[in-house]
């Protein structure tokens, strides 16, 4: 029997001019009427899933594909533009780890508080604080206010209440990424638990290997659309092609003195990839042919930021780089870990000769998504476009 | 099979009937019971003098009103003492002042309530509006002991009081509800509040008697809720008669606010956790 049923999801989103902001905006929009420029942005377009009793779903997708979008819609925080939904039985949605929790309210007010806003009863909670506890390790710490708690605990105490939810659907979206490893270990244990006990769990993460070690069923959204409903191990590979051919730009040989013919953004492992941490390292790879060399012909890599404005831009002069046995380069040009701010970015890669003329520009291309693994930035909207290396001293 | 009956959530385009969330209310009402009691936690905590703050505010606020009112300018408040008259209004309005003024902001000042997780929305107004009631427990104790010093004993008639508590209660939470919703997409309120609070309190009878009102006046002041349940609670608790049009009038408008608080809630809430 399905626990879930989707049909023909829908959500769109007003874009620009999102409506009227302040009484002021509403009474300026309403006598300029018609002269309002809006447009929709489509974050769920017709999605339609099936979901058994006591399967494990794994969603993924790039950010801004709707993954998000889905969980909020099945958790009911906001409601589909159009089409429905059934699920089966009690749902409880983890969307955030701590919601609710309050810095001035001890740990145990905590656990009530918190517990209550997940949908636990009152009852339950009691049943199971000792456990919840204990699960935490705070230990002595549970009547002291949390704003004397270190991240640590704040968070160990937060997933704990949300590890003793016990719905028949849950819905977890990318919460298992807190705490020391140690307890990301037990965390991951806990998940195995869930998935043990036949409930249907739909699970949101940018850790491939945790997805698929924990699901069976995989759907893959691109652009708010369902791009691949089937095994896990199947949506994985699907969104890896996905990935690599859109880091990855291949260009027609142009029968010039030097060429590229592709470019690609990888892993430090060498697979090509487009979303990282903020802490790995990412190499653009450039591949392509020399038919006649050219002395002093440079490369020219500029990342771009997602105004297209540089963010820095790197010269090499390419003789350094070949090996003259063969006609063939593939060179890579390494950008460390904890640099880049999480953002989204692209390169602009170009051939120069000596006297600056342009052999060949391939612009915006090889798109690239950073994202933050725990910044101290991470509250924040905007971060520049690198991480700050600088340091505060007194004087 | 189990046999527990399963719940079968439908989630559409349209929002559920009134009636359906009612019962949803209802089935999380330990949960409007947490926040409550964290409001009222939160509200004196990194006070020097904490809880004293619930004291302090009607006692002293009464001092200023009688020493102006009973020396400057005087009302005529029958055989009631002017600071037992100011502090029977005072209690009421200083209630439903700081239900108004914590319920408008409760959902912009805790976003993740809505934006990460679901519970019927209203409970967030009515936690504020529940939590403000802590103080005015304080207030009528001060109340009672007043009316010891004045040697003051109410009437029979002194349990009608608890009918213009409630409705209080009820004007507290409807204005909660709407004020709580129309701020979190327009965040003029924020500005506009304590100016319309300012306005509210001088046109409601608080430091002076609804009779200074010409009768044919009184009934279209009436329109302000606050007219009929600060006049009806003084007449309960200091033995005069009930002005049961005015009353009257004051009931329907909180009805009536209360409708409106809560179908614009309605109307709103939908969009809630895309605009906050």
């Amino acid at each position: 029997m399905e626990a879930i049923r989707a049909t023909d999801l829908s959500k769109v989103y007003q874009l620009g001019e999102r409506g009227a902001n302040s009484l002021r905006d509403l009474l300026t929009s309403a006598t300029r009427r018609g002269k309002v420029k809006r447009h929709d942005l489509w974050a769920l377009k017709g999605v339609s899933f099936e979901l058994a009793e006591g399967e494990v779903l794994g969603l993924i997708g790039r950010n801004g594909a709707g993954k998000s979008t889905l969980l909020k819609i099945l958790s009911r925080i906001t409601r589909p533009t159009s089409g429905k939904a059934m699920i089966r039985g009690r749902v409880g949605s983890l969307l955030e780890v701590g919601t609710g929790f309050h810095s001035e309210l001890t740990g145990r007010e905590n656990v009530y508080l918190n517990g209550a806003i997940l949908g636990m009863k009152r009852a339950e909670i009691d049943k199971k604080f000792d456990e919840i506890v204990a699960f935490s390790e705070i230990g002595e710490f549970l009547d002291t206010p949390a704003k004397h708690y270190s991240s640590g605990m704040y968070m160990r105490l937060a997933f704990s209440v949300a590890a003793h939810l016990e719905p028949d659907v849950l819905i977890v979206d990318e919460v298992l990424a807190v705490g020391d490893i140690g307890f990301q270990k037990k965390c991951l244990g806990k998940m195995d638990e869930v998935r043990r006990s036949g409930r249907t769990v739909v699970f949101v993460s940018h850790n491939l290997g945790s997805l698929a070690q924990i699901c069976e069923r995989g759907i893959l959204l691109d652009h708010g659309q369902l791009r691949y409903d089937g095994s896990i191990r199947g949506a994985i590979e699907e969104y890896l092609s996905m990935l690599s051919s859109e880091s990855q730009v291949e260009i027609a040989d142009t029968a010039k003195d030097i060429a590229i013919t592709s470019a690609t953004v990888t892993h430090e492992n060498g697979r090509p990839a487009a979303e990282f941490f903020h802490d790995e390292a990412f190499s653009v790879v450039l591949r392509g042919r020399v038919r006649q060399h050219r002395r002093g012909a440079m490369f020219c890599v500029a990342l771009l930021n997602k105004y297209k404005q540089r963010v820095f831009t790197e010269h090499k002069v390419i003789e350094e780089l070949l090996d003259h046995r063969t006609d063939e380069f593939s060179v890579a040009f390494r950008i460390p870990g904890s640099f880049i701010a999480p953002n989204h970015y692209s390169f602009l890669i170009q051939i120069f000769t000596p006297d600056g003329e342009i052999m060949q520009e391939l612009n915006d291309v090889c798109s690239l998504q950073v994202l933050d693994g725990g910044t101290d930035m991470v509250s924040h909207q905007d971060y520049g476009d690198v991480l700050s290396r600088g340091e505060w001293h007194v004087g | 099979m189990s046999t527990r009956s399963v719940e079968i959530l439908e989630i559409g385009s349209r929002r559920n009937g009134f009636a359906a969330e009612l019962r949803e209310i209802w089935a999380a009402r330990e949960l409007l019971y947490f926040l409550t009691v964290r409001d009222i936690k939160l509200r004196y905590k990194q006070t020097a003098v904490g809880v004293a703050w619930a004291v302090l505010q009607p006692v002293v606020t009464t001092a200023i009103f009688a020493l102006l009112f009973s020396r400057f300018a005087r009302f005529d408040t029958g055989d009631v003492p002017y600071p037992l008259f100011a502090l029977a209004g005072l209690m009421l309005w200083l209630f439903i002042h700081s239900a108004v003024s914590f319920a408008s902001g409760s959902f912009v000042n805790h976003t993740n309530l809505v934006t990460k997780v679901y519970f019927p929305r209203m409970i967030v107004p009515l936690a504020a509006t529940l939590a403000a009631l802590f103080d005015l427990i304080f207030s009528v104790l001060i109340f009672v002991g007043m009316m010891a010093y004045y040697r003051f004993a109410p009437g029979v008639q002194v349990v009608w009081a608890l009918l213009f508590l409630v409705l209080a209660l009820v004007l507290g939470a409807a204005m909660g509800i709407l004020l709580a919703a129309v701020n979190v997409r327009f965040r003029d309120v924020k500005f506009a509040l304590p100016f319309f609070l300012q306005v509210w309190m001088i046109a409601s009878p608080v430091f002076y008697p609804a009779s200074m009102i010409s009768e044919k006046w009184r009934l279209v002041f009436a329109i302000n809720p606050l007219v009929g349940i600060l006049d009806g609670f003084r007449s309960a608790v200091f033995g005069a008669p009930f002005d049961w049009p005015v009353i009257g009038i004051s009931m329907a408008a909180t009805v009536v606010l209360l409708i409106v608080g809560i179908t614009i809630f309605r109307w709103m809430e939908d969009s809630f956790a895309d605009i906050v």
